[in-house]
C-alpha cells in the first residue's frame, strides 16, 4: 500500500521535477539561458500555443482529441485580419462566432453518428485549413496597426506582456472550471467510462460538444493575441499547432485515454516544451532537428503513460 | 457403444477468489456421443469447458484423454489433443470467402509461391459443405451469412482443420432462428456418425431431450448425475438441478392495490412484442427468462437505453415519456446495469466519486458544489451499507466485487428513486455481499419503493421478488403470484416444459 502511495506522488510531481531539473542544467551550462530577457521570452512564446492547449485540455479529459485546431487558428487569423480593416469589435465578435459554430459542428458530428474523433476532427482540420485558403485565396493580408486591438499582443500591464496575463487568467479559469464546478465532474466521468456516464444519467454528448466548443474558443483566443501582435493574416499560420498542443498535453501527463490530467500538467508540458526548444535555438540547432527531438518526446511520453497505467490496472 | 471414455474428468476442483467453481467434479465422455450439460449459470458448466479447451488451468484433478493423463495448462495443449470450442463470439474473418475461413492456417497453395490454388480451395469446400448438407457458397463473404451460417462455419473448420475430436457448444441455439436450429442438429449428427463426440451446454431442455444421448446435471460445482437417454425426463432433471428445495426468506405477499408504473404495449424490434405490465407500490417484481428472451432488452428499453419501437409508459397514473436515462433519473427511476466493470463503475475514481455522480446532478443540481456535501452523503452510503473501504478517497478499483457493488447500489439510493430496476445485483461476488445486498433491497421494499429484478440466478429471484414474470423468445409465457413463485416454476416455465 505504501509503496503505491509512494509512487503516486512522484508520478504526479514527475512532469514538474523534469521542468526544473531542465532549467537548473540550462541555467548552468547556458549563460544566454539565464537571462531574464530570456526567459520573458519563453513566456511570450507559450501563451498562445499554452492557451490551445488548455482549451485542448477539457477535450482530451472527456475521451476525444481535437485535431482541428491548427487549421482554425489559421481561419480565425485570416478572418480577424481582414475584418480588422473595418472594425476591431466586428473582428473579434465574428471569430467568436465561427469559433463556437466550429466547435458545434466538430462536437455534433462526434455525438450524432457516434464517430472517433480523431477522424472527425481530422476531416474539419482539412476542411477548414481548405476554408481559409479559399478565404485569402492563398495570399498573406495585412491589418492596420496602432489601434487600442494592438494592447492585446503587444501591450504591457506592470512589465508583463497582456497576452501572458490572458494565458494565465484563462488557465485559471479552466482549472476552477475543471476541479470546482459539476461541469467539470461530468467531463472526467464521460472521459473515465462513458457508457456508465450516459447510465448514470449524464448527456455524454453534450457534454463532449461543449469541450470542443471551449476548444475552439480557445483557439480564437490565441488568434486575437497573433493577429494583434502580428498584424498579419496568413492561411497556413496555425499549421502544425495541434501537434504542438497535443505533445505539450502529453508531455505534461495528460494520458490520452481521457478521464485524466490537469491545466496545471498541461502548463508544465508547454513549458518544458518551450524551453527545450528555445534551448535548441540557443544552440542554433536547425528546426528539422527540433522536429525531430519533439517527435522522440511525444514517444517516450506515450510510453511512459501506458506503463503508468498499467501499474493501475494490475 | 463401448464403455471405453474418450475423455474422463476425475476429481477436478477449480476455485476463484471467493468461491468454488468446481468441485471435485467428475465428468465422462464416450466416443461419437452428443452429451449435453444442463445447469442454472454459477453451476460450473462454463468453467468446466474452459479449462478442457485450455482456457482456464485447474487447480486439481486428473483429465484423461484415451485412457492416458493430460495435463491441459495451454489452449495449444487442448487443439492439439482435439479439444475444439465453439465460441459465442465467432472468431472468424468476415472480409474473406468462406472456403478461407475454413481453410485458415491450411490454405492448398498454388504451384507459383505466395500464390494460392483457389480452385482446389473453392472445390474441396463445396465437398465438405455437400457433406454436411450446408447450402453455402464456398464463394460468399462471410459478412453476408448469418449467425447460424457463420456459426456452421465454425464448426466445420473445427473438424476440418483443427481435427477436433471433442466439439464444445456453449449455448448454440440461443440466437439461432427455427430453421438454423433443425440445421445445426442435422449437422450434429453427422459429427455423431463421424465419431466425434459433442458437448452440447444448454438451458433448453426440448431441445436437450432431442439431441442429447445423455444428459449430465451440474450444480454448485458438481455432476449431480449422468442421465441415459432412455432416463431422461424433464421432472428427473429439473430435480437435480434444483436439489434441495430452497429454504425462502419470508415474504409477505404484497397488497397489489397501488399502480406505481405501467408498461403497455412495448415492442423492441427483433426481441421484445406488445409487452404490458404493472408494477405494484411495495413490490419486487422479477423478469425471468433465458438467454436471448428480450428480458435485457426489455428493462434497458423501460429506461432508455435500448430504443423501443412503441413503447406507453405510466408513473404514478401519469404518461411519461423514456428517451434516455436522463428522462428516467428525472422521474427517480434508477438503473443498475449488469455489468459492473463496462457499465457502472468509474475504476479509476474515488468511491466518493462513485458513489455521488447521481446526487450531485440530479439531487443538488449545484454548479459549484461543495466537496464536503459530497462526502457527508458517501461518507452516510458507506456506514449504511457496510461499504468495506480505507477511506472514501480510496480507487474504487481496489474494493472487492461486493463493495463495488455496494458503492453502485448507493448511487441509486442517494437520489432517493421512486423505483427500481436491478438487472443481475449480485452477478459475480462473494456470498457475504450476496446476503448483505439482498437485505438492503429487502429494507428498500419495506419502505414501499417497487423494484423490478433481473438476475442471471433464476433461485435468486425466487428468493426475492413477490411475483415473477417470465419472458420466452420476447413474449410473456408465465406469471407467478406469491406462493407460487417457486424456482421450479418458473425455470419449468422458462425451458418451456
Amino acid at each position: 500500500m505504501k509503496k503505491v502511495k509512494f509512487r503516486d506522488i512522484i508520478g504526479k510531481q514527475s512532469t514538474l521535477a523534469i521542468l526544473v531539473l531542465l532549467v537548473l542544467l540550462l541555467s548552468v551550462t547556458t549563460p544566454s539561458f539565464r537571462t531574464v530577457g530570456n526567459m520573458v521570452n519563453i513566456l511570450k512564446q507559450v501563451s498562445m500555443i499554452g492557451i490551445i492547449s488548455c482549451g485542448m485540455t477539457l477535450v482530451v479529459i472527456s475521451g476525444c482529441l481535437d485535431l482541428s485546431v491548427g487549421s482554425v487558428f489559421s481561419l480565425l487569423n485570416v478572418i480577424i485580419i481582414s475584418l480588422q480593416q473595418r472594425s476591431n469589435l466586428l473582428a473579434i465578435t465574428v471569430a467568436i462566432i465561427v469559433a463556437v459554430l466550429i466547435g458545434l459542428f466538430n462536437g455534433g458530428i462526434i455525438t450524432a453518428f457516434d464517430m472517433n474523433s480523431i477522424i472527425v476532427t481530422l476531416g474539419s482540420l482539412s476542411l477548414i485549413g481548405g476554408l481559409a485558403l479559399l478565404y485569402t485565396n492563398g495570399a498573406i493580408i495585412h491589418g492596420i496597426s496602432d489601434t487600442w486591438f494592438s494592447v492585446i499582443g503587444k501591450g504591457r500591464v506592470f512589465g508583463i506582456p497582456v497576452h501572458v496575463l490572458v494565458f494565465l487568467f484563462i488557465a485559471l479559469i479552466y482549472q476552477i472550471l475543471l476541479t470546482g464546478t459539476s461541469f467539470g465532474k461530468k467531463i472526467r466521468y464521460v472521459g473515465v467510462n462513458p457508457e456508465a456516464a450516459r447510465i448514470a444519467g449524464i448527456r455524454t454528448g453534450k457534454i463532449r460538444t461543449l469541450t470542443f466548443i471551449i476548444s475552439s474558443l480557445s483557439v480564437a483566443v490565441a488568434a486575437i493575441i497573433y493577429s494583434s501582435r502580428m498584424v498579419t493574416g496568413s492561411p497556413v499560420t496555425g499549421v502544425g499547432y495541434e501537434f504542438s498542443a497535443i505533445t505539450a498535453l502529453v508531455v505534461g501527463g495528460i494520458s490520452l485515454r481521457g478521464g485524466s490530467g490537469s491545466i496545471f500538467g498541461t502548463i508544465i508540458g508547454v513549458l518544458i516544451l518551450a524551453v527545450i526548444v528555445n534551448a535548441l535555438t540557443l544552440y542554433n540547432v536547425p528546426f528539422s532537428i527540433q522536429n525531430i527531438v519533439k517527435g522522440f518526446l511525444i514517444i517516450i511520453a506515450i510510453i511512459a503513460d501506458i506503463r503508468a497505467r498499467r501499474e493501475i490496472e494490475f | 457403444m463401448s464403455d471405453t471414455y474418450l475423455l474422463e474428468v476425475k476429481n477436478l476442483t477449480k476455485t476463484f477468489p471467493g468461491t468454488v467453481a468446481l468441485d471435485e467434479i467428475d465428468f465422462c465422455l464416450k466416443k461419437g456421443e452428443v452429451h449435453a450439460i444442463v445447469g442454472e449459470n454459477g453451476a460450473g458448466k462454463s468453467t468446466l469447458m474452459k479449462i478442457l479447451s485450455g482456457a482456464y488451468t485447474r487447480d486439481r484433478g486428473t483429465i484423461l484423454f484415451d485412457g492416458e493423463p493430460v495435463d491441459i495448462n495451454s489452449v495449444e495443449v487442448a487443439r492439439n489433443i482435439g479439444v475444439s470450442m465453439i465460441y459465442q463470439e465467432i472468431e472468424d474473418v468476415p472480409t474473406v470467402t468462406v472456403a478461407e475461413n475454413i481453410f485458415l492456417g491450411r490454405l492448398p497453395k498454388s504451384k507459383i509461391p505466395g500464390f494460392l490454388n483457389f480452385k482446389e480451395l473453392f472445390d474441396a469446400t463445396k465437398k465438405i459443405l455437400h457433406e454436411y448438407n450446408v447450402d453455402i457458397n464456398p464463394q460468399s463473404k462471410i459478412s453476408t451469412l448469418t449467425t447460424g451460417e457463420r456459426q456452421f462455419i465454425e464448426i466445420i473448420r473445427a473438424v476440418v482443420v483443427k481435427n477436433a475430436k471433442i466439439v464444445i457448444m456453449d449455448e448454440p441455439t440461443s440466437s439461432l432462428t427455427k430453421t438454423e436450429v433443425e440445421k445445426l442438429f442435422s449437422i450434429v449428427g453427422e459429427l455423431r456418425k463421424k465419431g466425434i463426440s459433442v458437448i452440447y451446454i444448454s438451458h433448453r431442455l426440448d431441445e436437450v431431450m432431442g439431441i442429447a444421448d445423455r444428459v449430465s446435471v451440474f450444480r454448485d460445482g458438481k455432476n449431480r448425475g449422468t442421465l441415459e437417454k432412455h432416463e431422461l425426463d424433464p421432472d428427473r432433471v429439473v430435480s437435480l438441478m434444483i436439489g434441495h428445495v430452497l429454504k425462502r426468506v419470508e415474504k409477505k405477499s404484497s397488497e397489489r392495490k397501488e399502480v406505481v408504473f405501467e408498461v403497455k404495449k412495448l415492442s423492441v424490434r427483433n426481441r421484445i412484442v406488445d409487452f404490458s405490465m404493472k408494477v405494484y407500490k411495495g413490490e419486487i417484481l422479477g423478469i425471468a427468462g433465458l438467454m436471448g428472451s428480450g428480458k435485457d432488452e426489455l428493462v434497458e428499453s423501460i429506461f432508455g437505453l435500448w430504443p423501443a419501437q412503441y413503447k406507453e409508459t405510466y408513473f404514478f397514473g401519469e404518461k411519461i415519456f423514456v428517451k434516455s436515462p436522463v428522462d428516467a433519473l428525472r422521474y427517480g427511476i434508477v438503473y443498475l446495469p449488469e455489468e459492473r466493470k463496462s457499465k457502472a463503475l468509474f475504476l479509476e475514481m474515488s468511491v466518493n466519486d462513485n458513489v455521488v455522480p447521481q446526487w450531485l446532478f440530479y439531487i443538488k443540481k449545484s454548479f459549484f458544489p461543495k466537496r464536503k456535501n459530497e462526502v457527508d452523503v458517501t461518507e452516510y452510503y458507506v456506514k449504511r451499507l457496510s461499504i468495506k473501504t480505507p477511506s472514501v478517497f480510496t480507487k474504487v478499483a481496489d474494493l472487492s466485487g461486493g463493495n463495488q457493488q455496494k458503492a453502485i447500489l448507493s448511487r441509486l439510493m442517494a437520489v432517493k428513486p421512486k423505483m427500481l430496476v436491478l438487472n443481475d445485483p449480485t452477478r459475480g461476488i462473494d456470498v457475504g455481499s450476496k446476503e448483505e445486498i439482498y437485505s438492503v433491497i429487502s429494507a428498500l421494499s419495506d419502505e414501499g419503493i417497487p423494484m423490478l429484478i433481473l438476475s442471471s440466478e433464476i433461485p435468486e429471484i425466487c428468493k426475492l421478488a413477490n411475483r415473477v414474470i417470465v419472458l420466452s423468445k420476447g413474449r410473456i409465457c408465465a406469471e407467478f403470484v406469491d406462493n407460487d413463485v417457486t424456482t421450479e416454476n418458473v425455470i419449468r416455465a422458462a425451458m418451456g416444459i
